[in-house]
């Protein structure tokens, strides 16, 4: 059972890397890419737990701006796929469209970003490496 | 050169930070418009960049306080988002230097920093 979770796990990622560090890379050392994935890592926690946390109090401002902060981060990744969900859950919040929309949308944007937490681990790990 | 970097998103600002102290600036960083505030008058740095959106107090007011407040010449670039047209012509009308969207080249922010910069030796 493990061992499949792991299989789709892999296959998952190989399928959609949901990140690029062009823009990281910029900085002109592996080893301050790797220190602003991992700000990156201890930050996104806690955006979606505040999100969620918003999304229940139904406290739209908050949301979207928390939503637009966490976008900052996620476009510096250029983490497209996930920038694009961040937009349509500011949309749906700014016009306060149906509750259960707004949900799916951050259902979908908290798997990618799971997803993308995964991804950046194993990027981390081939950086620490190549040094 | 002493630049006062305001950014609340840590990544962002850690971004920035390690990008600008690898060409050789003295790098101070704030995480909200407050402490922007105080660290201006203390630092007096050569320049300033700072994000609109901030805790506390915007960017806005940190280009206002220096420009109407303080009257300093002090290059000011701010970071905005890309659907922040209005607040960038806001920007300029209180007296900002420059702006850059997110997400942003580093190297095209380093350009812009050595372009004010040298305007203003």
């Amino acid at each position: 059972m493990l061992g499949q979770v792991v299989l789709l796990l892999i296959a998952q990622i190989m399928e959609e890397i949901l990140f690029d560090t062009a823009l990281l890379d910029e900085m002109g050392s592996k080893k301050s890419t790797i220190r602003v994935l991992e700000y990156y890592l201890e930050d996104s926690p806690k955006y979606l737990l505040d999100l969620e946390k918003l999304l229940a109090e139904k406290d739209f401002p908050s949301l979207i701006n928390k939503s637009h902060k966490l976008k900052g981060s996620l476009g510096m990744l250029k983490a497209e796929l996930l920038v694009s969900l961040i937009y349509q859950l500011e949309t749906a919040a700014s016009t306060e469209l149906n509750f259960d929309r707004l949900q799916e949308i951050l259902a979908q944007l908290k798997e990618k970003l799971l997803l993308l937490d995964t991804q950046l681990l194993q990027e981390i790990k081939k950086i620490k490496d190549s040094l | 050169m002493k630049i006062l970097v305001a950014e609340d998103n840590v990544m962002l600002l850690k971004t920035i930070e390690l990008k600008l102290i690898k060409e050789g600036y003295e790098v101070f960083t704030t995480p909200d418009g407050r402490e922007t505030m105080k660290e201006i008058i203390r630092l007096r740095p050569d320049m300033i960049i700072a994000d609109v959106m901030m805790p506390y107090a915007s960017g806005l007011e940190v280009v206002s306080m220096v420009r109407q407040q303080l009257k300093w010449k002090t290059p000011i670039i701010i970071l905005s988002a890309m659907e922040q047209e209005e607040v960038i012509l806001n920007a300029f009308d209180l007296g900002a230097d420059d702006y850059i969207t997110k997400p942003f080249s580093l190297n095209e922010l380093v350009i812009r920093v050595k372009r004010l910069l040298n305007r203003n030796i």
